[in-house]
């Protein structure tokens, strides 16, 4: 059983026959491979998530279904997987068309990506770009790439603190310390956890890169 | 949480029939806290649903002599739950033994023969039911907050914060 987005998929099913699919493309930040949800008449990527526990199972109406496996299907920010490519591109350390930079024999999908609408708008967060001939090249910038990052961060830790997420990685003892500490390290709690999150969209690298653009101190 | 399903090879193409979500009529799931070896038709109108019994602050059936407790979980409003089935895998069987009956007479005449296109790789899954609501069931005590699937269900509104466009300077 699955939990896709409600009234978008009804909708979808409107407009067309065919034209949802479950592709594998990598995962940006292991690399290796991962199912998304591909809308090709709106154009919208969705990543697959599987909540998975030991000794789960489901009755679905009159039959027994061994895995108690509930797979959510949430919009992904294309960019991410766009970002793989050029961050691994940008060793050779030149400006290329986008065509070029998007292309992985481990999984040729992967051009499904060139199709999505608004992504040369996107591409101003993490690349510079140059138009010769009407043509466009792009070139990576961590410098952009970080700040751009850092806006995701911010948003990420105003959900959570909307969402109520438990994100304390220690016990706080408020008898020990003021006021203003306790403030200060929940602040930072919540920025660590949403580091991770966002570190899970991204190469280790760049993780490593961002924590210290956040000023966030070294793991014990 | 991890991704995936191992189910997709890297070229394939599983194409969701789109008809099927629009058709799709609401099941009746139940999560139990323990694994049932079996993926098969189970008469569960007959021993477990009229079992259920409403006491208070909680649903309490038992299943295999044990009490569960549980109560309904409804799927947050942004989204809708559906169960799907891999359609068979008839396209792709149909593929494979064309090339496998050409590799058996390829002997002497050196012939290559054309290889499948590679839409004989797709395959098809539908939605065979939907669920706006389900039920939880923990052994004796009914799964608390901290419970994991009910940590799951707040994914989606991270993954909103997480991969919401941000605006440009």
């Amino acid at each position: 059983p699955g939990a896709p987005p409600s009234d978008y998929l009804k909708d979808a099913s409107k407009k067309m026959e065919s034209g949802l699919m479950f592709v594998k493309l990598v995962n940006p930040c292991s690399g290796e491979g991962a199912i998304y949800l591909f809308d090709m008449c709106l154009q919208q990527l969705f990543e697959i998530k599987v909540f998975k526990e030991k000794h789960h199972s489901w009755f679905i109406n009159q039959s027994v279904q061994s895995e108690g496996h509930l797979h959510f299907a949430t919009p992904m920010d294309p960019l991410f997987l766009v970002l793989h490519y050029l961050t691994k591109a940008d060793k050779e350390g030149k400006f290329q068309p986008l065509d070029q930079v998007v292309v992985d024999d481990l999984f040729p999908n992967c051009i499904l990506l060139l199709k999505l609408p608004d992504l040369e708008k996107l591409l101003r967060h993490v690349t510079e770009e140059k138009e010769i001939d009407s043509k466009k090249y792009y070139k990576y910038s961590k410098e952009k790439t970080l700040k751009w990052l850092e806006k995701k961060v911010n948003q990420t830790m105003a959900a959570l603190k909307i969402n109520k997420i438990n994100v304390g990685a220690r016990v706080q003892s408020a008898a020990f310390c003021s006021a203003d500490q306790v403030s200060s390290d929940e602040e930072e709690d919540y920025i660590r956890y949403a580091h991770g999150l966002i570190s899970d969209y991204i190469p280790k690298e760049l993780s490593d890169d961002l924590s210290k653009h956040l000023k966030l101190p070294e793991p014990p | 949480m991890d991704s995936g399903d191992e189910e997709a090879s890297e070229k394939y193409r599983i194409h969701l029939r789109p008809a099927t979500l629009r058709d799709a009529v609401p099941a009746t799931l139940h999560l139990l806290p323990c694994e049932v070896l079996a993926d098969r038709p189970a008469p569960v109108g007959r021993f477990f649903t009229p079992a259920i019994r409403q006491r208070p602050g909680a649903l309490e059936v038992s299943f295999r002599g044990r009490i569960l407790r549980g109560e309904e979980v409804v799927v947050p409003p942004s989204l809708a739950g559906y169960v799907m089935v891999m359609d068979e895998k008839a396209e792709v069987l149909a593929g494979l033994g064309k090339k496998q009956e050409s590799r058996g007479s390829e002997k002497g005449d050196g012939e290559e023969e054309p290889q499948p296109l590679e839409r004989d790789f797709d395959r098809f899954i539908r939605a065979t039911a939907s669920f706006a609501r389900f039920h939880l069931w923990g052994l004796e005590t009914v799964p608390g907050p901290d419970a994991k699937v009910r940590g799951a269900l707040t994914w989606p509104s991270l993954a909103a914060a997480i991969h919401t466009q941000v605006p440009e300077d």
